[in-house]
């Protein structure tokens, strides 16, 4: 396939329409001459545009062949497509023919309008993917326009929505299905299903879980708008920041196939974008009131204390060191219901063990967390992966070892580890370290190509039109420490 | 437990038994004293903890217990913190008199001042480069962890007063003590220990001695006033039960004390009656927590090595300093050690060698340990005297000075490695570079790493809101993480 046939097949959508204009302008003046006789067509002027519809149909059939060689489409459809084709340009043949014969040509003639209806359908199928006039169509017309398969219901709440199919693929089908979907697969890339993604395209492997800069589907979106490799092409409808920010959250957790979204602890801003895309409210704070109420009672029958850290916020710390080995997990179970507003927990010198640390990694808000002269090893460090608002661990006087560091570098934000007396050699903190900051450093550069797209984009409306783009306030930011 | 309520009634008693108001409304008080009675059915209820009177702190909390080293006598901050080339210049010439003409002066008003150079040297320590002085070696390993202060000034130029300042921010007979107005406003951790316990050491020559007003909780109900431990020998004395009476014996005796105690409260709503009581409570759990507190057997060696502690209770500030790191690892919430014997008016060269050798090694210990522990992010340490000494020589030593002395601060929100402010050429008054600090401020910032509003924290008395900082105080951000 030359480049030539390419860029000559690529005339097909604009060709296209100019048999479909002349074909309808021809159907509705001789409608129209069939009821009013001084409006009527002469038989030379009918002749003179049908031989041009055929011309245009020709140029289109030619063309739309010339592109449905490239490939990359789905090939029933193309098949039908093409057929259907060349059987509108048949029968725009045979008006011609029987142009003089009125009974037959008018029979003919409604027949090629419906034909060509049928094939202009079909090819928008191809481009936008099939089902696409049923996709933001009214429920009740959906079935009607093809929609087939129902939708996936949208959740009701953020803990019911599935990481992937509620909030990854739909970024995805909004932005990329339509030319790597079933109908279209440009590059031999599908991105309609998570098995698709893996499997990759032409390029290669366009996810590497865990690395968002190395993986190919967020590098292309990545590259600048005029870059030859940018995705999706000039023209297309652009991903958004948040869709980036969703896009980016997802490959660096892991990439993970299914699941609740909010089992995996995600970033407050994601979470917010996410609720805002699905129209789903944000995850309740827990009330203030209640928690107290609560942890005055438990701060009394554990003999620890649980206390405010802010006079306005629910959040709460407790110091179970007080109760020493009297505290075990028994104790921490009975601390769950406190555990949406933990964010400080000290359970130094308590008998907590490996089996009570499952629970602590539940409790998703935890800043600082004590750990030390416990009987907690590696095993029981490995459950706390969930803990991304992490900060500060204090481990010494304990029995972990380096191995116990792995579980630590899926944890952003974590400053501070305290392993005198334990088993972990200054090695491995020194590249625990080093791969964190690394992390941080790739976090800062991606924030940094945001604010940069978002720059030119500014720039570029302001050459353009010569004036600043609107720009809305956004809402202040809100979060403890 | 006491409420807002409580506290009003405590004020309703105070207005109540004033002689004015009682000659004058004595009916009116009776009836606010039924009333109070009525409206608080948990008068007689189960002791629980002081939770603090403020619900929370008012921003999220850097630090959650203090460590005060107090270096009584006032140290040499020429000597130790503040380096000045050109008083060492100056030194036996007479002090330039545009510096002290009309200036307050303790023993050397109306001598003849002259300059006196530092008796040392100065080292740029550690990867802050902060210069400490050679007397001080150990603290010159830690000048990474400390932020040193040399632009500190107070208003009191006598030691008792001075004290009182630094405690109090008045020196007015009747206000609370720092570490009171914490426990006041925070609540302690400690249920069976006291919140503020007080510890003192002498050696260095020129021991002044220290008023038990100093730690006492002034207008505050007597229960917040700190509990002097003796550091010699058992930190409290006769904790163990006379022969033949048994723990059980003695929880009934304390049992009917409370409720003969409470009998009383509902009579008279003295708030000096539920101090009494919970004192006795105290007392009894002292029983037990203070003997195990004491008991250093349990720290190793290397520990002991550490702070330099040669025998535990043996009344030396390595001792104290060591115990203090205990009763912080207890729930304490303020630790004040005083050091007697840094008043070098004659033989500072020898002196100070003497005073820094005692406190130098433990300080520092005091800062590594709780470092390693994981606990030097939430303990504020500060480190430093109740004024500084003139730049002027009198015969062999120096005289008190409050135009400049030097601190440091470390731990819980307080940025370490770092110099804060300045002192003139000749170390005699801070720069009013918008980096000086009055003890106003000293308080204000330290309630502000526990997240008070220093402005926020008040106590009505006699018809008026009290607070630590008075009238004053301005935080000072930039030492603050």
């Amino acid at each position: 396939m030359s480049d030539f046939a390419i860029f000559v097949g690529r005339f097909h959508p604009l060709v296209v329409h100019l048999p479909i204009g002349v074909l309808l302008v021809l159907a509705v003046t001789e409608a129209v001459g069939w009821r009013w006789s001084k409006l009527r067509l002469t038989p030379g002027a009918r002749t003179v545009i049908l031989v041009f519809a055929v011309v245009g149909a020709s140029l289109a059939a030619g063309c739309g062949w010339l592109l449905g060689q490239q490939g990359s489409y789905d090939e029933v459809l193309v098949d039908r497509h093409r057929i259907l084709g060349f059987v509108t340009l048949g029968l725009t043949v045979v008006l011609v023919v029987i142009q003089r014969w009125p009974k037959f040509y008018g029979a003919v003639l409604a027949v090629a309008l419906g034909i060509m209806s049928w094939t202009g359908h079909n090819g928008g199928a191809l481009t936008h993917g099939p089902g696409y006039l049923a996709e933001h169509a009214p429920a009740i017309l959906q079935p009607l326009l093809g929609g087939g398969e129902p939708g996936r219901p949208t959740p009701t709440t953020l803990a019911e929505a599935d990481v992937f199919l509620d909030v990854v693929q739909p970024v995805l089908n909004a932005r990329c299905v339509a030319c790597h979907g079933e109908s279209r697969s440009d590059g031999d890339l599908r991105l309609d299903s998570f098995e698709a993604i893996v499997a990759g395209g032409e390029h290669g492997d366009a996810l590497v879980p865990g690395e968002p800069s190395d993986s190919l589907l967020l590098r292309r979106l990545y590259l600048p708008l005029d870059h030859k490799e940018h995705m999706p092409p000039t023209g297309r409808p652009q991903p958004t920041d948040t869709d980036i920010v969703v896009l980016e959250w997802w490959i660096s957790d892991e990439a993970p196939a299914e699941g609740g979204f909010m089992a995996r602890s995600p970033d407050p801003e994601v979470v917010e974008i996410v609720a805002t895309q699905l129209g789903l409210p944000l995850p309740p704070i827990p009330d203030r009131a209640e928690m107290l109420v609560l942890a005055k009672s438990l701060e009394m029958q554990l003999g620890i204390t649980i206390r405010p850290l802010t006079t306005e916020d629910p959040w709460l710390g407790a110091n179970a060191r007080l109760a020493g080995d009297a505290f075990d997990d028994d104790a921490l179970a009975r601390l769950m219901p406190l555990a949406p507003a933990l964010h400080r927990l000290d359970l130094g010198g308590t008998s907590v063990t490996d089996a009570g640390l499952a629970l602590v990694g539940e409790m998703a808000g935890l800043q600082r967390l004590r750990l030390d002269d416990t009987a907690i090893t590696d095993t029981g460090l490995a459950q706390l992966s969930p803990l991304k608002r992490l900060v500060s661990l204090n481990l010494h006087s304990t029995s972990v070892t380096d191995a116990a560091l792995e579980a630590l570098t899926g944890l952003p934000r974590l400053r501070q580890i305290y392993v005198w007396q334990t088993g972990i050699t200054p090695t491995a903190v020194m590249a625990l370290a080093e791969e964190l900051e690394n992390r941080r450093k790739l976090d800062r550069y991606r924030q940094q190509i945001a604010a940069n797209q978002r720059r030119i984009a500014e720039e570029t409306f302001r050459v353009d039109f010569g004036a600043k783009p609107l720009v809305l306030p956004e809402a202040p930011e809100v979060e403890a420490e | 437990m006491i409420t807002p309520q409580d506290i009003k009634n405590l004020e309703n008693h105070q207005r109540a038994w004033s002689r004015r108001t009682f000659l004058g409304k004595s009916a009116q008080a009776i009836g606010t004293l039924a009333l109070g009675s009525i409206i608080n059915p948990n008068l007689l209820g189960q002791q629980q903890p002081w939770r603090g009177v403020l619900d929370g702190p008012h921003f999220y909390p850097k630090a959650k217990r203090v460590v005060h080293l107090c270096m009584a006598g006032g140290p040499s901050h020429v000597d130790l913190f503040d380096p000045k080339p050109m008083l060492n210049r100056l030194h036996g010439q007479p002090f330039p008199e545009s510096f002290t003409k009309g200036e307050q002066l303790a023993q050397l008003q109306g001598a003849e001042l002259l300059a006196r150079g530092a008796a040392v040297d100065f080292r740029r320590c550690g990867i802050s480069g902060q210069m400490i002085s050679n007397l001080l070696p150990h603290t010159q390993s830690i000048a990474d962890d400390i932020c040193v202060v040399r632009s500190m000034h107070t208003e009191q130029i006598n030691h008792d007063p001075a004290h009182a300042f630094m405690n109090a921010g008045s020196i007015n007979k009747g206000r609370p003590s720092m570490g009171s107005w914490l426990l006041y406003g925070l609540g302690s951790e400690a249920e069976n220990l006291p919140g503020y316990v007080v510890l003192v050491s002498e050696g260095g020559g020129g021991a002044q001695p220290i008023s038990a007003r100093q730690w006492s909780a002034g207008f505050l109900p007597s229960k917040f006033q700190g509990v002097q431990f003796q550091s010699r020998g058992a930190p409290v004395h006769y904790v163990g039960n006379p022969d033949g009476v048994c723990q059980s014996t003695q929880r009934q005796i304390i049992d009917e004390v409370a409720r003969l105690n409470n009998l009383q409260k509902e009579h008279s709503l003295d708030p000096e009656i539920e101090t009494r009581v919970s004192q006795y409570e105290l007392a009894f759990k002292m029983q037990t927590s203070v003997p195990e507190l004491a008991d250093l057997s349990e720290e190793p060696q290397s520990m002991l090595d550490l702070y330099g502690v040669k025998e535990a209770g043996d009344g030396s500030f390595a001792a104290n300093c060591l115990l203090a790191r205990r009763l912080l690892e207890r729930g304490s919430r303020f630790v004040q050690l005083y050091h007697r014997g840094w008043d070098h008016h004659s033989k500072l060269d020898q002196n100070i060698q003497v005073a820094s050798t005692l406190v130098d090694q433990a300080s520092a210990a005091l800062v590594k340990d709780l470092k390693q522990r994981g606990m030097l992010e939430d303990t504020l340490v500060i480190w430093g005297g109740e004024f500084g000494r003139t730049p002027m020589g009198q015969g062999t030593g120096r005289d008190h000075h409050i135009n400049a002395f030097s601190v440091w601060m470390a731990g819980g929100g307080i940025r370490p490695g770092m110099t804060w402010g300045s002192t003139d050429d000749l170390g005699y008054r801070y720069l009013n570079d918008g980096q000086q600090v009055h003890v106003h401020d000293l308080h204000a910032t330290m309630l502000a790493c526990f997240g008070i509003d220093h402005k926020k924290l008040t106590y009505r008395y006699q018809g008026r809101d009290f607070r630590l900082t008075d009238v004053h105080g301005h935080v000072v951000n930039g030492i603050m993480t």
